[in-house]
């Protein structure tokens, strides 16, 4: 009796020293998930304005695309309609211009036509693979020099007057009605349309007649063929209006 | 204090500490699930966003992929070359003043006559003309006594490599692609002769206008003058005339 005594009370002494490990096991879990929680759950609560926003965004631009498609489809297109036509037919877009206008030059003395040299423009012309020609178009390449930017000095004391010229200018004309096709080759399939041709003549037109300008202006020799021409020219009419043959006239051209 | 009483209060302790464990842990279990929530609608919108902001890079990307290759294809296919060689005939001298500058516009129109495959065209061009008045045939008759000049000149003219085309529009332009007759030749030929009637058509209108004659002679009037008193600076007073001839 004694011995089985001793032996219920040791149980029950083992029974009451194992039940401090749950708590013991609890505190443990807690320590453990606050530690996660802060590590890894908590940083999470800090993107939840973000997400908030994200999902308020989202939604309501969903929300406010369907409304306002169907409020649009109903009411805005009818109503949008009716003001782009009234917008429309207001004829705002109206440019008035004179067609023919005129440039007298009644107080300024005007431009002096020094030389002109006829010029051949031998093009030849490819748009893509699909069509060739060969182009003659003649035009006239004319230099001009500005009066009104000549100057005049006279020295009493050395009865001597001195002009001086600007520098000559080229304008190249091409005549759209002195145009031939030499040859021209087509290819027999898939050869294009109309309007490509159309915009190719004309875009190379106004292309052409600019480079051609700009290469003329650059020829050195004609340009000092016009400005010699520019000075005798200019020369000629002053000995020729100019009563008084005691005072030497002299015309130079300006260096720039 | 009996041993009962001990064991009463070492179990108590025990139990206290176990609920309020407990408690614990079901608010960390409860905050956890609370923001596991958030972080997966945030994760929700982050892929919404990712996947608008790839799906429009993506887009954009082929887009402009397709883009560029129908590009460099079609500027192949319709590359237009010029290779100009510019010939110069003749050079003359000449003394020309211009007196008078004008301008015009006029409308071309083709209602599908001119080419086969039946295109219609409208261009609006405009021009310009200059009077020029020839002073290497002026004479020039002087009085020094009396500081007079008179110019006997020829009339302004304006001679028709004067007139130039300045700008054309295309204000309308249809074409049937279907045509058989529609083609690059076509197209070009159409524009060539409507350039052509359209510089006759402005030479036209300025030589039908007789009031261009007049002022073209006002203005030469008064520029000569202006230019016989410029290469007379000595000489005030000076009268000038001007005759045509």
């Amino acid at each position: 009796m004694n011995e089985l005594g001793g032996i219920a009370v040791d149980t029950v002494r083992e029974v009451r020293s194992k039940k401090f490990l749950i708590p013991l096991f609890l505190g443990a879990l807690c320590v453990a998930s606050i530690i996660f929680f802060a590590t890894s759950v908590y940083p999470l609560i800090k993107q939840a304005a973000d997400v908030g926003h994200a999902a308020g965004t989202s939604s309501g631009q969903v929300a406010g695309w369907a409304i306002g498609s169907v409020e649009g489809a109903t009411q805005g297109i009818p109503e949008g309609y009716q003001e782009g036509m009234e917008e429309g037919l207001s004829a705002k877009d109206t440019v008035v211009e004179i067609a023919n206008t005129i440039e007298t030059n009644v107080k300024g003395l005007g431009r002096l036509e020094v030389l002109v040299a006829n010029v051949d423009l031998t093009t030849y012309h490819e748009v893509g693979k699909k069509y060739g020609a060969l182009y003659l178009t003649r035009g006239s390449a004319v230099f001009t020099i500005d009066l009104n930017e000549a100057s005049v000095a006279y020295n009493e004391s050395e009865n001597l007057i001195t002009i001086v010229l600007p520098r000559p200018q080229v304008e190249v004309k091409i005549d759209p009605t002195e145009t031939d096709k030499i040859a021209e080759w087509e290819r027999r399939f898939f050869n294009g349309t109309d309007g490509e041709g159309f915009q190719a003549y004309l875009n190379s037109f106004k292309t052409f007649s600019g480079k051609a300008e700009d290469t003329i202006a650059n020829y050195q020799t004609l340009l000092d063929l016009a400005s010699s021409s520019a000075i005798k020219q200019v020369e000629e009419i002053a000995k020729a209006a100019r009563g008084n043959t005691n005072i030497v006239v002299t015309v130079s051209m300006r260096s720039n | 204090m009996s041993s009962r009483t001990i064991s009463s209060k070492k179990n108590g302790g025990w139990i206290a500490w176990t609920i309020i464990l407990l408690l614990l842990l079901c608010a960390i279990v409860i905050a956890s699930i609370y923001v596991v929530r958030y972080s997966i609608a945030n994760g929700v919108s982050t892929a919404k966003e990712s996947f608008s902001s790839s799906f429009d890079a993506a887009k954009n990307e082929t887009y402009s992929q397709y883009h560029d290759m129908a590009f460099q294809y079609s500027e192949a296919e319709h590359h237009v070359s010029n290779d100009v060689t510019i010939t110069i005939r003749a050079v003359k001298e000449k003394s020309a003043l211009e007196v008078l500058r004008i301008s015009d516009v006029v409308y071309i129109i083709d209602d599908g006559e001119e080419t086969k495959s039946g295109t219609t065209s409208w261009l609006k061009v405009s021009g310009t003309g200059v009077f020029t008045v020839n002073l290497s045939a002026a004479e020039y008759v002087v009085d020094n006594e009396r500081h007079y000049v008179l110019v006997r000149v020829p009339r302004p003219e304006l001679d028709s490599s004067n007139i130039s085309i300045d700008n054309f529009e295309v204000l309308y332009f249809s074409e049937n692609t279907w045509s058989s007759s529609n083609s690059v030749k076509s197209g070009e030929d159409l524009a060539r002769n409507q350039l052509s009637e359209a510089k006759q058509n402005i030479q036209e209108d300025f030589e039908a206008n007789e009031q261009y004659s007049k002022l073209a002679e006002a203005s030469a009037t008064s520029m000569l003058a202006a230019l016989i008193r410029g290469i007379n600076p000595d000489v005030e007073d000076l009268e000038v005339e001007v005759e045509f001839y």
